[in-house]
């Protein structure tokens, strides 16, 4: 029966219904088999689902992103959104400033405020906007020659990926001394 | 989230629509491209001298930005698992995106413009 099973009585009755006859009384087999006080519960499809997503909905996730192997492919891809999304928000805060509050942005007060600088500050910001730039830009135009069906292989992508960093190096050096 | 119908059921596809697939994907192609000769005109000439290019310049740069963030909160933030706070970031973005053109085009006409600012920023 399906309640022994589930009560994990199989077992002790089996070993009641093969003992000897003298044994078969019933306050003796209840007294063998032992008591186990599982009560159920009968619940709807609904309400046990309800549950089981309750369930699901807290049980943790393994580690992908923490543990996943650097590689050049996707390490070039993250970098290339975080410097677009950084170069943007540098964009967008200076258009919303702008628009808001014009006379405390309007080019003489920031090319004021750069000039204050002290010169190793002034070196600091410039890698810190060529560096993604160059980057960025230099990748940009590795996406567009996976648009173009070039370079579409595990060698291509590595040795674009190589040719940018070069590039982009070469191209911050060149950049933070105009 | 828990998908609706629960996680045996398979994912409700989107409406297929070309102004959400291939058109989105060649305008942003397209406009990617383009910058490419633009920015390289913005660092060879004088802004001053080309008004035109560098509203050009910074209306696609704009869109440009606007595109890639989308795309973020669309990776980062899908409606289907984040049903308030996805779309709440799209409208909060595209809100951003309509002010700093704003500003962007209140700075080119009132100011010395984009390309002159960074010219003159890089060295201040």
């Amino acid at each position: 029966m399906m309640t022994s099973r589930v009560l994990g009585l199989g077992p002790a009755l089996r070993q009641a219904a093969f003992a000897p006859r003298a044994m078969r009384s019933n306050a003796i087999i209840r007294n063998a088999i032992g008591r186990r006080s599982i009560k159920t519960n009968s619940l709807t499809p609904q309400a046990g689902d309800a549950i089981l997503n309750n369930q699901r909905l807290k049980r943790p996730s393994s580690p992908h992103f923490t543990i996943y192997q650097p590689q050049l492919t996707w390490l070039g891809s993250i970098a290339n959104r975080v410097t677009g999304a950084g170069l943007s928000v540098l964009l967008y805060a200076f258009g919303i400033s702008y628009l808001v509050a014009p006379g405390t942005f309007d080019s003489q007060h920031v090319v004021a405020f750069v000039h204050d600088l002290p010169e190793a500050v002034k070196y600091a910001g410039k890698f810190i906007l060529a560096a993604p730039f160059s980057f960025h830009a230099i990748n940009g135009l590795r996406h567009l020659a996976w648009d173009s069906g070039k370079f579409l292989s595990v060698k291509g992508a590595y040795s674009t990926g190589y040719a940018v960093l070069g590039a982009s190096a070469i191209s911050t050096v060149v950049l933070l001394f105009q | 989230a828990i998908p609706q119908g629960g996680v045996n059921d398979a994912i409700a596809f989107p409406p297929p629509s070309p102004s959400h697939g291939s058109y989105h994907w060649v305008f942003e192609r397209s406009l990617s491209a383009a910058l490419v000769p633009l920015t390289a005109a913005a660092f060879v000439t004088s802004a001053s001298a080309n008004p035109i290019l560098d509203g050009v310049l910074g209306l696609s740069l704009v869109v440009h930005s606007h595109l890639g963030f989308d795309q973020a909160v669309v990776d980062y933030l899908h409606p289907r698992k984040f049903p308030l706070l996805g779309p709440i970031t799209t409208w909060t973005l595209r809100a951003a995106t309509v002010a700093t053109a704003v500003g962007v085009f209140q700075f080119n006409t009132n100011d010395i413009g984009l390309t002159e600012l960074i010219a003159k920023v890089w060295t201040a």
